[in-house]
């Protein structure tokens, strides 16, 4: 009897709480969402969804063509979630978060504040935290919708050039819970990346434009690509990133890239002021030299090199700092956090309100710079 | 008297409760501890270790002194009716743990794994094989707690494993920067699911070994596990995690390693077995007392009683979230860690001493 009941048991779970017992959860039914983009509309939200159309295929080399692969579907409705729920009329299949790769919001969102549309991703247990978030240059729809080729998926591209930054350290990247720590901090301003679709032939192709900054939560100010590389070195994110240098003793501009980058920082209070003292160690590699006068990189000539990036990243970066702390009042170089963990008695004191504090924060900066190696070129075209 | 021939290793029983204490940690959810900065739950935890460790010192004094004897037994040795008022007090104890258990189990499945449909018949059924479990006795809970504990191990290692590389300094906060009490109140909070106290008042009559070694054990691996949990939910998600109802499941959502993502599923599983052994533990212990007190021959009817009012309860109070958060409340459980871990047994202490005394002056 016993044996009988625990058998009964076993199958009555196994049959009753399978996780596709509801039939309309199949992965078959469910609408796979790649991307997602939000923009600002007079009734509410434009959603744009790119999806994996799965009734063809949901593998891209199975030759399938480009519009066969993915589709695009647009909802407008007064709220993110109401869109979702849209969805389902329009597809008859429900949403499935799970595998959205990007968030996109569109710029006139963005410079109303992200807060209220944020709030869906948050509370929906299905939306990974790990989703990589950006704003559009313009509207999100251009992005999410562009067409890329053929047997591509722009959401997984698009995800790719976000990722690409720890590779060039030109741009940013932000998953959505970096994004709400920085919204919720009150030292560091959040910044997000850029995307931009440009025509290319029959194509778009899109890329990352510069630095999207936010006054809390709202979109305030473009940063360039030269403006974000500060934010990249000073956050700890600039290996592997490359930049040139013109260097007039030999008549060359030299391409380095940065093997290894480590920022300091400590504070003070002199005469009354908060003085930040950054220390930047950075070792370099040498990519590319248009010297046509020298044939070898003699250590005078490469402290000639040391020398000249380090004015330039020095000057490149007190630059940024002094704009974004004087005429944009904002931190996105996490500053005001290194100086909340490092002299909280100080801080309370006197950085409480860490926006007003930053015109009078004195910032002094020194970068050391060490080029550790020259490349694997062992002649040099032309003699000395 | 009941007797309590030894029949579990202290090490069995403490894997037990290491797990079952450790389950309120992975459970936690950030609803009561507002105004608290990220590195502020880093001290709660250590906050909290000393706080039970302060608590536990009329345990230490009941097995120091009455050696063999639970805090049952001794109540039973001033008078037949305070022992029976005393066990009821615990058995509703125990029984309001399993509900809380259960209760945080159905929100985690509403919340997470399946928001779209009810928990209930998931509760259901796990209540009554957690009946089931507790009629098995305590030596086949034991054994499988501590097969559930090493399997938690395992778990554990590998999310914290895949999470270190995603540390971030910067979510860390300055401790104490609003103040010492937050953290001292959060530290009490955590402190007061700690229904391991009552539970060793009572069992660990039942374990054979040294009960002070395993206890110390038990207290510094519950301490360094969870801090470790909140240093790498803090170090891995900042404070998006508090915005979260379950940070640790959002954290291990993270994790993943080469090929293999979303190692959330390996958190999601211990979770459920801890829950399921909490479950089956304090069933069997209400089970264990009331038949002692009542009718030994009862007590598969208590446990099966105790069940049908957890389930009856539970799916009271899951119509709403409003009502699911009274049982999750910390308050209650604030009152019932220091009526049980503190006031209830220095009384029946203080009480049986006066008893002892007045017969030996007889």
């Amino acid at each position: 009897m016993k044996k009988i009941v625990k058998i009964f048991l076993i199958v009555l779970m196994l049959f009753s709480l399978c996780g596709c017992s509801i039939t309309n959860l199949e992965l078959k039914n469910r609408l796979i969402i790649q991307a997602l983009g939000i923009d600002l509309t007079n009734n509410g939200v434009m959603v744009t969804v790119e999806a994996l159309n799965t009734e063809i295929s949901s593998n891209p080399n199975s030759g399938g063509s480009a519009p066969d692969i993915v589709k695009i579907i647009k909802v407008e409705a007064n709220s993110v979630s109401t869109a979702m729920r849209k969805l389902t009329e329009i597809e008859g299949r429900v949403p499935l978060l799970s595998q959205n790769r990007v968030i996109v919001f569109g710029e006139s969102l963005c410079k109303k504040g992200v807060n209220e549309y944020i709030d869906f991703f948050l509370r929906n247990p299905q939306n990974r935290a790990t989703v990589e978030v950006a704003v559009a240059d313009e509207k999100a729809e251009d992005i999410v919708s562009a067409k890329m080729g053929e047997s591509v998926i722009p959401a997984r591209e698009i995800q790719k050039i976000l990722e690409a930054s720890e590779l060039n350290s030109t741009t940013v990247t932000k998953t959505l819970y970096q994004f709400v720590n920085d919204l919720k901090s009150k030292t560091t301003s959040a910044y997000l990346p850029i995307l931009k679709a440009e025509d290319l032939d029959d194509k778009k192709q899109i890329k990352v434009s510069g630095t999207a900054l936010f006054d809390e939560d709202k979109y305030s100010r473009e940063l360039t690509i030269d403006e974000t590389l500060p934010i990249v070195i000073l956050t700890n994110n600039a290996d592997n990133g490359s930049f040139f240098v013109s260097v007039p003793e030999i008549e060359s501009d030299v391409s380095l890239s940065i093997i290894k980058s480590k920022s300091k920082t400590n504070f003070e209070i002199i005469d009354n002021k908060v003085n930040c003292g950054v220390n930047i160690k950075m070792s370099l590699n040498c990519l590319e030299s248009s010297s046509k006068k020298f044939s070898e990189f003699t250590p005078k000539i490469i402290e000639q090199i040391e020398k000249r990036t380090k004015e330039k990243i020095e000057n490149e970066l007190k630059l940024s700092i002094k704009k974004c702390f004087n005429e944009y009042r904002a931190d996105p170089f996490n500053l005001g956090t290194i100086m909340w963990q490092k002299k909280p008695k100080i801080f309370k004191e006197r950085c409480e309100n860490w926006k007003d504090e930053l015109k009078n924060v004195e910032v002094n900066l020194s970068v050391d710079v060490i080029i550790k190696t020259l490349g694997n070129e062992a002649l040099n075209l032309v003699d000395n | 008297m009941t007797k309590n021939n030894p029949i579990i290793s202290t090490w069995q029983i403490f894997s037990v409760l290491l797990l079952t204490r450790l389950l309120s940690i992975l459970t936690f959810v950030p609803l009561f501890t507002k105004g608290l900065n990220t590195s502020d739950y880093l001290m709660a935890v250590l906050i909290s270790t000393m706080i039970i460790l302060i608590a536990s010192l009329p345990l230490y004094y009941q097995y120091k002194k009455y050696k063999n004897k639970s805090i049952i037994d001794i109540s039973e040795e001033s008078s037949t009716i305070f022992s029976k008022v005393v066990g009821v007090s615990y058995a509703l104890l125990f029984i309001f743990y399993a509900l809380t258990a259960a209760s945080r189990m159905n929100l985690f499945v509403e919340t997470i794994t399946s928001p779209t449909s009810s928990g209930n018949l998931f509760i259901v059924f796990s209540v009554i094989l957690a009946c089931y479990g507790a009629m098995l006795g305590l030596e086949a809970i034991s054994r499988s707690g501590a097969i559930s504990f090493v399997i938690f191990c395992f778990a554990f290692g590998v999310i914290m494993f895949t999470m270190i590389s995603k540390i971030d300094m910067n979510n860390f906060s300055p401790v104490f920067y609003n103040a010492i009490s937050p953290s001292f109140d959060a530290g009490f909070k955590i402190a007061a699911n700690t229904v391991e106290i009552p539970i060793m008042a009572i069992i660990l009559t039942k374990a054979k070994g040294n009960k002070v070694k395993g206890y110390f054990a038990w207290l510094i691996a519950f301490c360094l596990i969870s801090f470790i949990i909140f240093f790498v939910t803090i170090g891995g998600i900042g404070e998006f995690g508090f915005t979260q109802l379950f940070p640790i499941h959002s954290v291990a959502v993270l994790s993943e390693f080469s090929l293999l993502e979303r190692l959330d599923v390996l958190l999601t599983g211990v979770w459920i077995l801890s829950a399921f052994i909490k479950m089956c533990l304090l069933l069997y212990l209400q089970g264990d007392i009331l038949s002692n007190a009542f009718g030994k021959s009862h007590k598969k009817m208590f446990i099966i009683g105790a069940g049908a009012i957890i389930i009856i309860t539970h799916l009271i109070f899951s119509k709403s979230i409003k009502k699911s958060t009274m049982l999750l409340s910390d308050q209650i459980k604030v009152g019932l860690f220091i009526a049980f871990a503190l006031i209830i047994p220095i009384s029946i202490l203080a009480v049986n001493k006066i008893c002892l005394r007045k017969r030996v002056n007889k």
